[in-house]
């Protein structure tokens, strides 16, 4: 017997293709499965990639472009047969975006956007039933990989903004020897804050959201977690508060990377001439403010971010870049 | 005044945290206050230099991230002057001198405070590292010079983080 293509083969032998796609498989950069194979619950053999930043991770993406046609893969078909979908198995590399790649080990995987940054690999053959193809399903429980998958929001709920002791968001405040002096050096006015925080608060409710999956991923990086009053990040430490959201722990993490690992340095270069040029106070701070927020505004869909959070988030970096950190943001 | 690899941070809010003190304010050098980038933390003397007194002190320094603030610093001791003071790990510094100042803006900087109608700025000089407190009255300078070195009233002045003249000065 010849030379035989993929849809010969196939063809040829229906079983083929169920062999086939129980070695393919993949989630798109959004983080929604794309393939028809992955893991499914029970013990899986997995193997992690990690990128040291997220400059590597980006040009990862660049040079390996799992996607075209309106950045979902269309159908189980082309990700057999066509090599502009990220998959790999043993025996092939597949040439994306004019690069040859070689997946990882020569072995079949399935590859994941984490929100902390990292993209990870895993390892997998599973087979998935034809009826729960093509949907955008969370990984599985069982992937020790599984914490930083976004989930899906809840329906929003109204918040206890509508109750009578509903204290709104504190304003931008000097702290002197224990009591709260109202800033009277608000050298250069901010354009709706206190509007736009009270308005994402009155859509999605104060509540903190259920960050356990994200604390248990960030323990095993060696990141200590704790309770607190609110949101912050000091010395290997990141503490959440009682209203926390998981895009503020995710914005936590981040400075975490910033601050031990230099993340988004050409991003905050950039953004500091910027904030140079347009004579913004404290660039250095503000770039890092402004770089962190932009990349989990840009990965909103993998994060399942909500609309109102997106809109506060591009409020803030609006906010930072006109006016830096001075009032508030 | 060269403020490369020192520590040079215009502290105005003081706040309480955990076991030890968030401090926020202005750094000078465009980064984070330590004089280099990317740097985060110093560990050693420090110096806090307020209209009232200079303290000088052993402590830890580090960034803090805080939501809705942004990155500030946490150090490790209480007993602090009353904002706003310098924090230096120049202890030789002395200072402040306040001083009214009548100042002839470059356009660029002319253009920043009818921008800002008020502000304060971290600026440099020769001799001197300060704050220039810009009004539409008035124009003053909090200036903290090194040893033996005196407050020259006809100096180049700059604005520390962005590197280009302020204009020039005459003491009044």
């Amino acid at each position: 017997m010849g030379f035989q293509s993929f849809e010969e083969r196939a063809k040829n032998d229906p079983d083929y293709i169920r062999r086939r796609l129980e070695i393919h498989g993949g989630y798109d950069k959004h983080g929604d499965v794309f393939g028809i194979a992955r893991p499914l619950t029970g013990p899986v053999s997995l193997s992690v990639k990690t990128f040291r930043d997220a400059k590597a991770l980006e040009q990862f993406i660049d040079e390996f472009t799992f996607f075209r046609y309106g950045g979902r893969c269309p159908s189980w078909y082309s990700v057999l047969f066509a090599s502009d979908c990220f998959s790999g198995e043993e025996e092939y590399s597949y040439t994306l975006k004019g690069k040859s790649y070689t997946p990882e080990g020569g072995k079949a995987y399935v590859i994941q956007l984490i929100a902390s940054g990292e993209l990870v690999v895993h390892y997998t053959g599973s087979w998935i039933p034809p009826a729960d193809r093509n949907h955008h399903l969370p990984w599985p429980k069982s992937s020790a990989k599984e914490e930083f998958l976004p989930v899906v929001h809840q329906p929003y709920t109204l918040g206890p903004h509508e109750e009578p002791d509903y204290v709104p968001p504190k304003k931008t405040s000097t702290m002197q020897g224990g009591e709260v002096v109202p800033d009277s050096k608000t050298f250069r006015s901010s354009e709706g804050l206190q509007e736009y925080w009270d308005e994402y608060y009155s859509i999605v409710g104060r509540e903190a959201e259920d960050f356990s999956s994200l604390s248990t991923a960030a323990q095993r990086r060696g990141v200590n977690i704790i309770e607190g009053d609110y949101a912050s990040y000091r010395k290997n430490t990141i503490t959440t508060g009682p209203d926390t959201k998981r895009w503020e722990f995710i914005e936590e993490f981040l400075h975490h990377k910033v601050a031990t690992e230099g993340s988004f340095k050409s991003t905050r270069d950039a953004l500091k001439k910027e904030l140079k040029r347009n004579r913004v106070k404290q660039i250095g701070r503000v770039s890092e403010e402004i770089a962190v927020k932009q990349w989990i505004l840009s990965k909103s869909k993998l994060l399942k971010l909500d609309q109102p959070t997106q809109a506060v988030l591009q409020k803030q970096i609006d906010q930072l870049k006109k006016y830096g950190v001075s009032n508030g943001y | 005044m060269d403020i490369n690899n020192h520590v040079y941070i215009w502290v105005t809010e003081i706040d309480s945290f955990n076991d030890g003190t968030v401090l926020n304010g202005m750094a000078f050098d465009g980064e984070y206050g330590f004089g280099k980038e990317d740097i985060r933390n110093f560990s050693g003397s420090l110096a806090a230099l307020s209209e009232e007194n200079k303290v000088v002190f052993e402590a830890e320094l580090s960034t803090v991230h805080i939501a809705g603030k942004g990155t500030l610093w946490d150090v490790n001791v209480k007993n602090l002057p009353n904002v706003p003071f310098l924090l230096t790990n120049n202890i030789k510094l002395n200072g402040p001198v306040r001083q009214k100042i009548t100042l002839s803006p470059t356009d660029e900087a002319l253009a920043i405070f009818q921008r800002d109608n008020e502000g304060a700025y971290p600026v440099l000089s020769k001799n001197l590292v300060g704050m220039l407190e810009h009004t539409k009255e008035k124009d003053i300078i909090i200036g903290f010079t090194d040893e033996n070195e005196k407050f020259v009233g006809s100096e180049r002045l700059e604005f520390s983080e962005w590197g280009f003249e302020v204009g020039n000065i005459t003491v009044e």
